[in-house]
């Protein structure tokens, strides 16, 4: 899976969780939380949904590489199954 | 023979608009049960009726808008025989609009507990019911046209779609809705609380330490997708602390406050684009941190979907609002009424602490109370917010 992949994957999700993000430019530096209102609640639904398109395992303490959409994708590109390192 | 009237669903509501019918004449109805769609200024919210029988006669054709406390269907009980259809019928297409109180009952309380009709000087009962396309129905709603007021040029009178797409060219927006509704709802919720309510504000810093770790250390050990968030085991708290504060908990209606058995915890959700609604979640207190978890998460979902249940805007006994977001840490509430405590949650704040003489790394939120002077005092609060925090030092027991 490419940056590309995991970029469209997360973006899609977010999309789905939070409807009204489309038209709002992303950027790496986009804020989950504060830029796009992503509450606790739709935080743990974008997790969820993660886990089951990604098959990655977000633990709460890791929560805090999701802050933005660039440190996002980075994260998940490190917790994908194909590059085994950091699975748990 | 039971008669089903246009509930109250909230304290501001004064007419609800009856988008679909879920029932026909002759069908068995339960307790419970959903019976109609009904359009409020906080969205298309599924009635339920609150008697056993069969559905004898619906009263009010969709589309219509009728005040709170309007008869819109006839149910027989369980033993009653089918009676004659009722005398009351609507009017005539040529007569006037029906504007005397014989055709519209004066409002009177449903059997929901706390709820309450408020009276309403409008009757907006249409004369007859306008042949319309269903076509035309859907632009009207888009186009927040009211039917009534549109001249049908179709076959027979019927209303087209560009009958009303005229009407909506020739005068502006009938009654506010979507976000403007939204506001107004809000707007008229809080103004009759400001207004009608004494509040008092009592404030207190929780240590939350002890939860927070506990609840890291739960959240590991579960998948992902039984994740609990922190404002579970604070809702379950605060119902549990409400039980044993009866005069926090229930309704102020008709003049006098009536305490509740168990615990309906309204929590506040606000909308993504804008506003704010506070469904109930029924017997909070009975529920396991899993089950409130799921309750919580379905409510928040139909919130945002606009698919709540009557009961969830009538039955609450109490309000939580909970402001995690970074820059809150301190919520002075407005009651939500007929409601007589409203409960604040701010952020989780990391702070230095003294533990048995020693300064160490802290989390603490801090807990606010608003409650109705009409009903408690400050000491009945304290020591409301002294079990809340009792309650919060021992997680696994919640």
């Amino acid at each position: 899976m490419t940056r590309a992949d995991v970029e469209k994957v997360l973006l899609e999700v977010i999309t789905q969780i939070a409807p009204d993000v489309r038209g709002t430019p992303i950027t790496k530096a986009t804020r989950l939380r504060e830029d796009l209102e992503i509450d606790s609640f739709d935080q743990l639904r974008v997790v969820t949904e993660l886990h089951a398109r990604l098959n990655v395992d977000v633990p709460e303490s890791d929560y805090s590489h999701l802050a933005t959409f660039g440190s996002a994708v980075d994260y998940l590109l490190t917790r994908l199954p194909s590059s085994e390192a950091h699975a748990p | 023979m039971g008669e089903f009237r246009m509930p109250s669903l909230g304290a501001d509501m004064e007419t609800g608009t009856l988008v679909a019918w879920k029932v026909k004449p002759g069908d068995q109805v339960k307790r419970g049960d959903i019976v109609a769609d009904v359009e409020t200024q906080k969205g298309v919210i599924e009635v339920e009726i609150f008697q056993d029988g069969t559905v004898e006669e619906l009263l009010v054709p969709t589309g219509t808008q009728v005040p709170v406390g309007t008869v819109i269907a006839t149910v027989r009980g369980p033993n009653e025989a089918p009676t004659k259809k009722r005398a009351v019928e609507l009017a005539p297409p040529t007569a006037p609009p029906v504007t005397d109180a014989a055709a519209v009952p004066p409002p009177t309380p449903i059997a929901a507990a706390g709820a309450h009709a408020a009276p309403s000087p409008q009757v907006v009962v249409p004369a007859h019911r306008p042949r319309v396309s269903p076509a035309a129905r859907k632009r009207a709603e888009v186009l927040h046209v009211a039917l009534e007021s549109v001249v049908g040029t179709g076959p027979q009178g019927a209303i087209t779609s560009e009958d009303v797409e005229r009407a909506a060219t020739k005068k502006p927006a009938a009654a506010p809705s979507g976000f403007e509704g939204m506001r107004a709802a809000i707007a008229a919720a809080m103004s009759r609380s400001k207004r009608e309510i004494p509040h008092y504000y009592l404030s207190t810093r929780i240590d939350v330490t002890r939860l927070s770790s506990w609840l890291e250390a739960e959240n590991a050990k579960r998948p992902v997708t039984e994740r609990l968030l922190m404002v579970v085991p604070l809702l379950k708290a605060v119902a549990r602390a409400l039980t044993k504060s009866p005069s926090l908990n229930g309704q102020f209606v008709e003049g006098r406050f009536v305490a509740a058995q168990n615990v309906n915890l309204g929590v506040a959700v606000s909308l993504r684009g804008g506003g704010l609604v506070a469904p109930a979640i029924p017997h909070t207190e009975s529920l396991s941190l899993a089950e409130l978890m799921t309750a919580v998460s379905d409510v928040i979902l139909r919130t945002r979907a606009g698919t709540l249940r009557s009961s969830e805007l009538t039955t609450g006994t109490a309000t939580v609002t909970n402001l995690p977001e970074p820059g809150v840490e301190t919520v002075f509430g407005v009651i939500n009424p007929p409601q007589v405590a409203m409960i604040g949650l701010g952020r989780v704040v990391e702070e230095p602490g003294y533990v048995n003489g020693a300064l160490q790394p802290r989390k603490r939120v801090t807990a606010t109370l608003a409650a109705d002077h009409r009903v408690s005092d400050g000491h009945d609060g304290g020591r409301f917010l002294g079990e809340l925090e009792r309650l919060l030092q021992l997680p696994e027991e919640l």
